[in-house]
């Protein structure tokens, strides 16, 4: 750049107040291009992390990365990245890269459980996989295994999963890590629109007048997101209005103009005051045309239970019980008596948890009932149950839930709602989800630029993989279900399988999968683009169920995290820049990326790994008569209908599934691919010995093109299109449905989305197909003797209570504790805590605490203590004067460091409808170590 | 089979997290996969470890420090003094500007170009529609005059650096094309490098 200081000072004035806004600028004297001739490549990329999904340029040099920046014409972020997206560089070069499969051995080299990891060739990993799986699947059958897949997997490689178990395996045991993250927003989502996924866009934010954040610390989470909420606010800042509603004060807090702190679960009572205060004190603020013309109001079950076993469980602790007894029954609480009026419930009344299998259920009840149920929630009520902070007046607190009430009301003042765990990792967290819209379309604010209720996700491909492809227990590909006999069909005409191979029984999700493996009804798990021995909570019971059981277990991973530690078998992976591949991030863009450079040691890609596997499964082992346990007659046999279609009985389900006649059509070297490589279509320079112990030459066909084409097959025409594999690779994404080569931004609004507007039904329609005819009824129940009322092009307001949390602190444990993130490090750390400028910003896992309730309990900053609950117990540092500053009475602690091992003592309790853990909240005690 | 590996587990499963806590060098992904993890000796059922000391910054106070060199070309520098004080940065209080802001303070790094300059178009409405006036153009940038509130989180893409020992090294190994650029950005000259 080519201006001194000295010039600058004197061209300008010195400016000193330290604000933003009057900060001058230096002009740009004389741009040089003086690095147009180096030898460096720049190609367009994706950041590995969070759900924003920002765009990232990538240079590589000799077949290593040397630098990233962010694309300045991604988008998302404009060439604006957070620490760990500029990091991106770095994360594949950790020193202890895996760069064999490693295997638990004896002596003699056989595998042991209790052997040592001793590095093995990819055909022996293949060898031992194929023998556990169909032993498992022997003993057990197609519910006998397990994957734990991700919502960091590639859209290719949760494809290629989906395909492989589902189809292949005939098991719907695969569930990823964002059931951990996202499962709540999706129940959310089907029960109001019937189909998945936001309304709005990024563009949201430049548009709106007011954001909302609720339990979603953006500022760390969603950094590039939050800088966008920052200039939006800051370019405007006596228009422009952000309040942060949290449990503890973080960083988003700085920035708002208003921080409400409230209890955990409280949330439930704050949305249904503000729909209140609308129904009942400010009808004039209903969007009568709006809500007349696309709504209807539902409402459902309450006794649920948590998600948790039932208390019979042979491996609780007596301590564990404390807790668990309450999924059985639980006694009213004061609050309850008030919340749960409606049924009829008392303080002190037991409630049974009749509803706990049918937890979704739900029916059409009248505006005047919906009206009626929320009567309880006045200002006086919900601020005494709410107000999180106690050194915060009540008169203090009502004003500003006061104001809230007053930003969403307010006529013609758009605004956006954010969250993300705080309303996911919830034990009612379908219930707070459905609430959000509620509020937005009681206001008629939603589906419109700069207004709307916005679910953010968590992961780069929760929304692109986990949710479009179907990576659950429970799906197939464009919100296709398992249970639906049509979408089976569908399924299994462009998967080309016999009628019948699809298992209509849901399998397991992520907590099941683990309590399976306790229980010794899954005996094979393969872990895939995650750390779930890590990730889940009240983990002392699957890290044992792991190590102690007859099982056998796999993690494919670039890095020996915990998940590695406590496997069988590992399998050493390529990271997202030593593969193909694509992301869908939270605003439904689809975005692409090359392979930029060869993997390390003998690393391969996950859909090698799956491709290879299948490779060792002929259809006649797998495409049999199968037991389903709780499936009436089991799976058919389809082998006779397969070899009328012109399969052979000694095809494998790679010859099937991954290498037919449709996919060898897509030919490789392809124009697209030109001066790229790609690993698994026609191997590399490392000549890794693969899983036949042969030379690795590739599989000659453009398995990922082929993949794309086949999966987007799924969405065409019904609301989830999808652009082609090029046109991916010529844009920065595009944002689905993409019609006519455009995409979409703003769903369900007929100016912008053409499904909407082809149902003709005027300026909207919710025109998702999922629960769409329903039964009639009252608060209490639905009402048999009335037909089921259809609500075509409409979408739902949800009437749901406050209830309490199942674990709230008492006299032995007196603290509630919450999870998360912080900005420096990605989920459990395996790639960020490898980087030493992040390691070293962030290197330890601290207690957020209040300094007062350390000081109460002779703590104070940087002690060691112990953070105990019914579960288990962690060491930790004492934190005071942190980024998180909690009010009295509540500990923070991120899951990031493997030393710190919070999921011990989180609660597996999950919301019963989305089964998704709350982290966020349960009861410990803190004391010096 | 289950019965004798549930006896037998507990025994092994601590022989294995803590049995290779040596400095052998046979293969260093291999030893971190037999040896309890690369950030936790020992086994991983008992969490009665060792955590020693809190990390803290140890860097000296701002003026007095020691610059870091930039990671690799154009990656934000690393925050090389003591912040104490300086954070949180609120709605009305953002004390990195104070020295940051160029020509204010001669010992300070200077906020870069980039960052008084505008990259995303604005969205207007055209036929009623909200769209983006990018003008067709892939990489949009105008000259702010002030800095872009996008970029008034410095913390999001600065951090300091505790003394804590590094666990796991790291094998990248950067280029800077102009030797100038371990310490400044040339960034705005180059945003659009191999855009396209």
């Amino acid at each position: 750049m080519g201006i001194s200081r000295r010039d600058f000072i004197k061209q300008s004035a010195v400016a000193t107040a330290a604000t933003a806004i009057g900060l001058s600028i230096p002009k740009e004297m004389n741009a040089a291009k003086e690095k147009a001739e180096s030898d460096w490549r720049w190609d367009k990329s994706v950041c590995r992390f969070c759900g924003t999904g920002c765009g990232i340029m990538v240079a590589t040099k000799n077949d290593k990365i040397v630098a990233v920046k962010g694309d300045p014409a991604a988008p998302v972020n404009r060439g604006l990245n957070c620490i760990k997206g500029y990091f991106n560089a770095k994360i594949m070069y950790g020193e202890d890269r895996l760069t064999k499969p490693l295997l638990r051995v004896n002596e003699a080299g056989e595998f042991a459980k209790n052997g040592k990891f001793k590095p093995v060739s990819w055909k022996r990993a293949f060898d031992e996989m194929e023998k556990h799986i169909k032993s498992s699947l022997k003993e057990l059958g197609p519910t006998g295994i397990g994957i734990f897949g991700s919502g960091q997997y590639t859209i290719q490689e949760g494809y290629a999963a989906v395909k492989l178990v589902k189809a292949g395996f005939r098991s719907n045991n695969i569930d990823p890590n964002a059931r951990h993250c996202m499962a709540s927003a999706v129940v959310g989502f089907i029960q109001t629109f019937g189909i998945d996924e936001p309304a709005g866009c990024y563009d949201d934010i430049e548009l709106t007048d007011t954001v909302i954040s609720w339990g979603a610390n953006m500022s760390e989470m969603h950094p590039i997101l939050w800088a966008r909420v920052s200039d939006r606010k800051l370019s405007n800042p006596d228009k422009v209005k952000v309040v942060n509603l949290t449990t503890f004060t973080n960083r988003t807090s700085d920035l708002a103009d208003t921080e409400i702190i409230f209890k955990p679960h409280t949330d439930l009572a704050i949305w249904n005051y503000l729909a209140r205060e609308i129904m009942y004190n400010h009808p004039e603020a209903i969007d009568e045309k709006f809500v007349n013309k696309y709504n209807v109001f539902a409402t459902g079950p309450v006794d649920t239970g948590y998600g948790m076993r039932m208390p019979d469980h042979a491996k609780f602790s007596e301590k564990e019980l404390e807790t668990v007894k309450k999924e059985a029954k639980k006694q009213i609480s004061e609050n309850e008596g008030v919340t749960l009026k409606y049924l009829d419930y008392k303080t002190g009344d037991t409630i049974e948890m009749k509803s706990r299998a049918s937890a979704m259920k739900h029916w059409i009840i009248s505006r005047e009932e919906f009206k009626k149920a929320l009567e309880p929630y006045t200002l006086d009520f919900v601020a005494k149950l709410a107000k999180g902070n106690p050194d915060e007046s009540i008169d203090d607190f009502k004003a500003k839930l006061k104001l809230l009430a007053d930003l969403y009301i307010e006529k013609g003042r758009k605004v956006v709602s954010f969250w993300t765990m705080g309303m996911n990792q919830h034990q009612r967290g379908s219930w707070v989800n459905e609430q959000s819209y509620m509020v937005h379309f009681l206001l008629g604010k939603q589906a419109k630029p700069g207004s709307g209720a916005f679910s953010l996700t968590g992961q780069p491909s929760a929304c692109g993989t986990a949710r479009e492809v179907g990576t659950f227990a429970h799906r197939l590909p464009a919100d296709l279900v398992v249970t639906n006999p049509k979408h089976r069909e569908i399924s299994e005409k462009i998967w080309k399988l016999p009628t019948g191979t699809l298992n209509p029984k849901v399998g397991s999700h992520v907590m099941k999968i683990h309590r399976d493996a306790e229980d010794g009804k899954i005996k094979f798990i393969w872990v895939q683009v995650n750390n779930p021995y890590q990730n889940t909570a009240n983990a002392n019971h699957w890290i044992k169920a792991a190590r102690e059981m007859d099982n056998f277990i796999v993690t494919s991973d670039p890095y020996p995290g915990i998940s590695a530690k406590v496997s069988d078998l590992i399998l050493p992976t390529a990271m997202i820049y030593e593969k193909w591949g694509s992301y869908g991030n939270a605003e439904r863009r689809t975005q692409h990326w090359k392979q930029q450079v060869t993997p390390i040691g003998d690393a391969m890609p996950d859909i090698w790994q799956m491709a290879e596997l299948a490779k060792r499964f002929k259809i006649r082992e797998v495409w049999g008569a199968q037991n389903i346990p709780g499936l009436e007659g089991g799976l058919p046999d389809v082998l006779s209908e397969a070899q009328a279609m012109g399969y052979s009985p000694n095809d494998t389900l790679y010859d099937v599934l991954f290498a037919n006649e449709e996919a060898k059509s897509y030919a490789w070297p392809d124009p697209i691919g030109e001066g790229f490589q790609n690993t698994e279509v026609e191997g590399d320079k490392r000549n890794v010995e693969g899983s036949d112990g042969q030379v690795w030459k590739g599989y000659n066909f453009f398995i990922h093109k082929y993949l794309w084409e086949e999966y987007r097959k799924f969405g065409l025409g019904h609301g989830h299109d999808l652009a082609d594999f090029d046109t991916y690779h010529k844009v920065r994404g595009l944002k689905w449905p993409v019609v006519d080569g455009k995409e979409t931004q703003w769903r369900f609004n007929s100016k912008y989305d053409p499904y909407a507007r082809k149902e003709g039904v005027g300026s909207f329609a919710f025109y998702g197909k999922a629960l769409k005819k329903m039964p009639q009824g009252s608060l209490k129940g639905p009402d048999k003797e009335k037909e089921k009322y259809d609500l075509t092009n409409k979408a739902k307001i949800f009437f749901r209570p406050y209830m309490d949390p199942v674990e709230m602190p008492d006299k032995n444990y007196p603290f509630w504790m919450s999870t998360g993130r912080v900005l420096e490090h990605w989920h459990s750390g395996t790639m960020t805590m490898r980087v030493p400028e992040l390691y070293r910003a962030v290197p330890e896992a601290l207690c957020y605490m209040n300094p007062k309730d350390a000081d109460k309990n002779g703590l104070k900053q940087g002690d060691t203590v112990w953070v105990e609950s019914r579960r288990g117990k962690v060491k930790a540092h004492v934190e005071t004067r942190g980024r998180n500053r909690p009010s009295k009475g509540l500990v923070f602690i991120p899951w990031f460091d493997e030393k710190v091992f919070v999921n011990k003592v989180a609660l597996d309790a999950t919301c019963p409808m989305s089964k998704q853990t709350d982290f966020k909240k349960c009861a410990v005690k803190v004391y010096k170590a | 089979m289950y019965r004798k590996i549930l006896f037998t587990a507990m025994a092994f499963t601590a022989l294995i997290f803590t049995a290779c806590n040596s400095e052998t060098k046979e293969n260093d992904a291999d030893k971190n996969a037999t040896s309890g993890t690369a950030f936790r000796k020992g086994d991983l059922f008992s969490e009665d470890i060792n955590l020693g000391d809190k990390s803290i910054v140890t860097a000296n106070d701002a003026g007095n420090n020691e610059k870091i060199d930039r990671s690799f070309e154009n990656a934000p520098p690393l925050i090389s003094h003591k912040i104490e004080g300086f954070v949180p940065i609120t709605l009305k209080n953002n004390m990195c500007l104070s020295c940051h802001q160029p020509g204010v303070m001669e010992t300070a790094t200077d906020i870069p170009p980039t960052h008084f300059t505008k990259y995303r178009p604005d969205i207007k409405k055209v036929n009623g529609k909200y769209q983006y006036s990018d003008g067709g153009k892939l990489v949009v940038s105008e000259d702010l005059g002030k800095l872009n509130s996008a970029r008034y989180n410095c913390t999001q893409c600065h951090v300091i650096q505790t003394n804590a020992k590094l666990d796991v090294s790291n094998t990248f190994k950067a280029e800077f094309r102009n030797p100038a650029d371990k310490t400044k950005s040339d960034l705005k000259e180059n945003i659009d490098e191999g855009v396209k």
